[in-house]
């Protein structure tokens, strides 16, 4: 294919291979957006697609004022399954960079393990024989968090440990970090998180469904990180 | 990435490369142990995590392409309008007394809004007879033809100006003096119009796409606007287009593009050998075309671009249409610009075979114009799984019957 280098493509990529990962999302209903419910300014604005059909909501973030290119930090106030939660529980406070969206999850189904809440965004997940596979992604230099209905200790399977915090607490297992260039993956039980910046996700990463069996896997390609333009794609 | 499907035991994956590539599968199927891309055996390593990894190696395939400047370029003047020999009784009269235009009323005794007889798209000629008093000493053209537009006008073989256009105007008012007429003689301008495309229209109720292309008003100084008779033609045939194939916006109404010469194997055996590149000498169209093969290797996507030369300052005042195997792929205005870089997809290309490009080159200035360069040049080629493109259907010239 020809050189891709608007990032129109990028997110049609991201948005596509996460509603095809979230078959919640389709049975969501969507509420009047809000400045006031689920963030603590009046800066950003959420909608809320409330769970019907399962536990699973999304929550879509945005500027109030759509042309805003401010750096807003913020905390979320969510409704899950484990009651109104403030997060980011284990300290600090999230960020939107200028014209980005997000879509959080509370009360997601990855293959039977439930993610509590994510503030990063899912690219995509799938369960294998022996494991699950969820990939999130969040922007550069954002802090994040993810919590899993378990109560197993995480473990750093791959990267480096700086930047991670994790938290057994009553009813999930909490792990909070710095979005960093080099891939980081957690454990908790048979459930492999791979936690990754948006840039790489964009330019490296397809899902892809088996054609022959009717089994999905999950590539990556790599490439430099150091030279991970947005002008420079793969396809 | 394109495909992933299991072959036995075998993970196949199909993907393009623009360079050296690290290769990981996250997942990969239970019963999967060997790795294979694009049909080729990659080595792969297991980590602890069970992720695959390899490596896709890329070497630079050596993309070689004709230089466009050494071409066997033929030339034949396409604006014969001018000559007194030229017989435009083939011509569509304008004769309509009223327009279908509901959106700006006539100024002209007829219609002359190419609309109104069918022309919708490309250059437009009108030819304007009259019998001189010898009082005339000027004349004053309103021509639309869309944002960027362009016009020339002639009388006789004489030429009178042109307006070489601007972005932001999509009409103009010319008044242009004109040379001391014989009483009693009969004369005839040729007028020469860009129709850049009609309007859009994105406010209700404006109806811009409705804002016609021609001549909208005329004065020819101390006679009335009915002394001169109007003939026109946009491409052959009208809304009756002739080439099927390629479809009712693809050409326009020069006479090459009439008798269908800017499709492949014209009858340019016996014209003379010239190229863009030497332009003109004075204010006309000419008109290029030439044969080259390409050769690029199977298995690589390369994309390919056609790039005119703005390297003269000022500009100089030229439009240039370009054709590539019948199709028209570049409209350039060498003043305004801003696009000087036009890609051409394979399939219309043949990466494997010859190919016809035709050039027609409009000068709006007195001292004619040239092309500063005229390249084929290619971005990153790509290792591709894409399957090989078959061409499009490339209709040959053929003789057309009624072309004038």
């Amino acid at each position: 294919m020809r050189n891709i280098t608007r990032e129109k493509y990028s997110e049609l990529k991201l948005i596509g291979n996460f509603v095809k990962a979230s078959p919640s999302y389709l049975e969501a209903i969507p509420g009047s957006l809000t400045t006031t419910v689920y963030t603590d300014t009046e800066d950003l604005t959420v909608t809320p697609l409330i769970g019907n059909k399962s536990a699973s909501s999304f929550f879509v973030l945005r500027h109030s004022d759509y042309s805003s290119q401010e750096s807003t930090s913020y905390k979320l106030k969510l409704p899950t399954s484990a009651g109104n939660l403030t997060i980011p529980q284990l300290g600090g406070t999230l960020t939107l960079n200028g014209r980005d969206s997000k879509i959080h999850v509370t009360d997601y189904d990855v293959g039977g393990t439930n993610i509590l809440y994510s503030t990063a965004e899912i690219f995509t997940w799938k369960k294998f024989a022996d494991k699950k596979v969820l990939i999130v992604y969040g922007g550069e230099n954002e802090h994040h968090e993810i919590a899993v209905s378990s109560k197993s200790e995480p473990s750093i399977v791959e990267g480096p440990e700086s930047g991670i915090s994790t938290k057994v607490l009553d009813n999930s297992v909490v792990i909070a970090w710095d979005v960093s260039p080099t891939r980081r993956i957690v454990k908790v039980d048979d459930l492999q998180i791979f936690l990754l910046g948006e840039l790489s996700v964009n330019i490296h990463l397809f899902g892809m469904r088996l054609t022959i069996p009717r089994q999905k896997l999950c590539v990556q390609l790599l490439g430099s990180r150091t030279s991970c333009a947005r002008k420079i794609t793969w396809l | 990435m394109r495909t992933a499907y299991l072959e036995d035991s075998a993970l196949h994956i199909t993907a393009d490369f623009n360079r050296t590539t690290p290769i990981e599968v996250i997942g990969a199927p239970e019963k999967a142990n060997s790795l294979y891309i694009n049909g080729k055996k990659v080595k792969h390593t297991v980590d602890d995590n069970g992720i695959w990894a390899g490596t896709v190696q890329y070497a630079d395939p050596g993309i070689k392409l004709p230089s466009l400047k050494d071409l066997e370029w033929k030339y034949v003047d396409t604006l014969p309008e001018i000559q007194p020999s030229y017989d435009d009784s083939g011509w569509v009269v304008a004769d309509h007394k009223t327009t279908n235009n509901t959106h700006r009323p006539l100024t002209t005794p007829t219609s002359l809004y190419s609309s109104d007889y069918g022309f919708h798209t490309g250059y437009l000629i009108y030819r304007g007879h009259f019998v001189a008093t010898g009082d005339e000493t000027s004349f004053s053209i309103h021509t639309q033809g869309g944002s960027a537009f362009g016009s020339s006008v002639w009388l006789n073989q004489t030429y009178i100006g042109s307006w070489t256009g601007i972005d932001r105007n999509s009409d103009y008012n010319a008044t242009y003096k004109l040379p001391n007429l014989q009483a009693g003689k009969p004369y005839v301008f040729t007028v020469l119009i860009d129709n850049m495309g009609l309007d859009e229209d994105w406010t209700i109720g404006t109806d811009q796409m409705k804002n016609p292309r021609g001549i909208l008003d005329y004065q020819l100084s101390g006679r009335d606007a009915s002394a001169i008779t109007w003939k026109l033609t946009g491409n052959l045939g009208g809304e009756d287009y002739r080439d099927k194939v390629r479809g009712p916006l693809n050409e326009g109404g020069l006479y090459a593009e009439r008798q269908g010469w800017h499709q492949p194997e014209p009858p340019s055996k016996h014209w003379e050998s010239r190229s863009p590149l030497d332009g003109l000498s004075g204010p006309g169209v000419g008109f290029y075309t030439a044969q080259f093969d390409l050769d690029i290797p199977r298995g690589w996507d390369v994309p390919l671009y056609f790039t005119f030369g703005n390297d003269t300052a000022p500009p100089p005042a030229y439009r240039v249409q370009l054709y590539v195997n019948g199709y028209q792929y570049a409209k350039y205005v060498n003043n305004i610009g801003p696009q000087t870089s036009f890609p051409v997809p394979e399939g219309i290309l043949n990466y494997r075979g010859a190919n016809w490009l035709a050039v027609s080159l409009w000068a709006l200035q007195s001292n004619g114009a040239k092309l500063d360069r005229l390249e084929l040049e290619y971005a990153t080629p790509v290792i591709t799984s894409m399957n090989e493109v078959e061409p499009v259907e490339q209709p040959k010239y053929e003789p057309r019957e009624g072309a004038y």
